[in-house]
């Protein structure tokens, strides 16, 4: 079979590029070797090969590579660049998100300085030479003495069989406004349960020793104020919910 | 396509992907590189060739203001594009970012200095693959010329080349690569690179000959 010129070509261009397989590129040397046209064809284009190697390549500019860091750099992630559109709506979103966590943390720190002044009111009723205004173990004395003094009546528990004993009560100024606080006894320590309105969200709160734990049902919020741990203060309230209930 | 080259059976063909056509700069194999940033995978893959994807630019375009700005264009497409790589051949998925950057460069800023192997007719192409039969093809030896393969009438004649036989004759000869790459680059069947890249030396011959008459 006469191979037509162009396969010829291809099949040296072949060998010449290294693209033979082993058989393929013995055969052609086969035929180099007894083709002389073929050889001089086959030279010819080795040396074309050559030349075209030879020449030089131009080096990169050095500036080429910090243009591409900064062409690359300047993409926002996944090719998105901001429209002003979308940057109004993030300065708008994020004017509003500031507004609300400032109010947020306004609103915190107002309860947090509602239980501070819970604690004060502790405090200066350990201060003053009974923490108590009434003082008694019998809710039945307690409950009737805030009821003639302010609008609203705490419930007033004895939880002595659980550890606590009721000792008295006092009316405490808490954010300007009176409110019920009941005094209980453990052991030595002096439990002052102040009663605000229901609803309130309060944190716990540490300060100068004292420990407030707060907690609400559907009548009242309550502050236990107490120099105990607030894992005590807990069972207290345990304590206290259940014998509510 | 009518050509078949009967030399086909000299070309290595035992990589099974061959047969299934050049697969590897479209598909993804899905499990190459999952969840890799951006950045570091542009920085892994497209970065190393920066010199060579500068080099096949200034080829293509002629001169190296213009390769400057499409290597800048094609970082940007690499970069936009990076998630497509499909983590087998980093330098030929670069090179052929480079490539289709800079024909539609071209294009855009320089339209008439542009002739892509797609804008020729169908007799065009086949005389730019195949050329005129009588001048392909081996010769006798007293047909064989003496080539002229001086540094400068070399890269001459390489300027003067078509476009689309230019680039075949660069990724070949300048970045050395085998058909199966420059298949994929210049996104032609291996068949079609062998007859241009065999078209290329036969014009750059006759150029090179034709000058010492």
């Amino acid at each position: 079979m006469m191979a037509s010129p162009d396969d010829d070509d291809l099949e040296l261009q072949a060998y010449l590029d290294g693209e033979c397989d082993a058989n393929a590129a013995h055969a052609f040397e086969k035929r180099l070797a007894s083709d002389e046209g073929l050889r001089l064809r086959f030279e010819q284009m080795l040396a074309l090969s050559n030349a075209l190697r030879a020449i030089p390549q131009e080096d990169m500019p050095a500036t080429l590579r910090a243009r591409v860091g900064a062409t690359v750099a300047g993409e926002s992630p996944r090719g998105k660049r901001w429209s002003w559109r979308a940057l109004a709506a993030a300065v708008i979103v994020g004017v509003l998100i500031s507004a609300a966590s400032i109010l947020a943390l306004d609103q915190y720190r107002s309860r947090q300085e509602l239980v501070q002044q819970v604690i004060a009111s502790h405090v200066r009723g350990l201060l003053a030479s009974q923490p108590f205004d009434v003082a008694s173990s019998d809710s039945h004395v307690v409950r009737p003495w805030f009821i003639s003094r302010i609008a609203r009546s705490p419930q007033v528990l004895n939880l002595a069989q659980q550890g606590f004993t009721l000792s008295g009560g006092r009316i405490d100024v808490v954010g300007n406004t009176p409110v019920p606080t009941v005094v209980y006894k453990h052991d030595t320590h002096v439990v002052s349960l102040t009663v605000l309105a229901p609803g309130l969200s309060l944190p716990v709160v540490s300060q100068s020793g004292y420990q407030a734990l707060s907690w609400s049902d559907g009548k009242a919020t309550y502050v236990a104020v107490c120099d105990l741990p607030v894992k005590d203060l807990a069972n207290f309230r345990r304590i206290f919910t259940a014998a509510s209930s | 396509m009518t050509f078949r080259p009967a030399s086909m059976r000299c070309v290595k063909i035992n990589s099974p992907e061959l047969l299934n056509g050049f697969s590897g700069l479209k598909q993804r194999s899905g499990e190459a590189l999952p969840n890799r940033d951006d950045r570091s995978l542009f920085d892994e893959v497209f970065l190393p060739h920066l010199t060579e994807s500068y080099r096949l630019a200034r080829w293509l375009t002629g001169n190296g203001a213009d390769a400057e700005d499409v290597v800048q264009d094609a970082s940007l497409r690499a970069f936009r594009a990076i998630q497509t790589f499909d983590g087998t051949n980093g330098r030929a998925w670069s090179l052929s970012v480079v490539r289709n950057t800079a024909y539609s460069w071209l294009l855009k800023n320089r339209p008439r200095a542009v002739v892509l192997a797609d804008d020729l007719g169908e007799a065009d192409r086949q005389q730019m693959e195949q050329g005129d039969a009588h001048r392909s093809g081996v010769q006798t030896p007293e047909q064989v010329l003496l080539l002229k393969l001086d540094i400068e009438s070399v890269q001459d004649a390489l300027t003067r080349l078509p476009a689309p036989l230019r680039e075949i004759i660069v990724l070949r000869e300048m970045h050395q690569l085998s058909y199966r790459e420059i298949a994929e680059i210049a996104g032609i069947p291996i068949g079609t690179v062998m007859s241009r890249l065999a078209r290329s030396r036969d014009v750059l011959a006759y150029m090179l000959g034709e000058q010492d008459k």
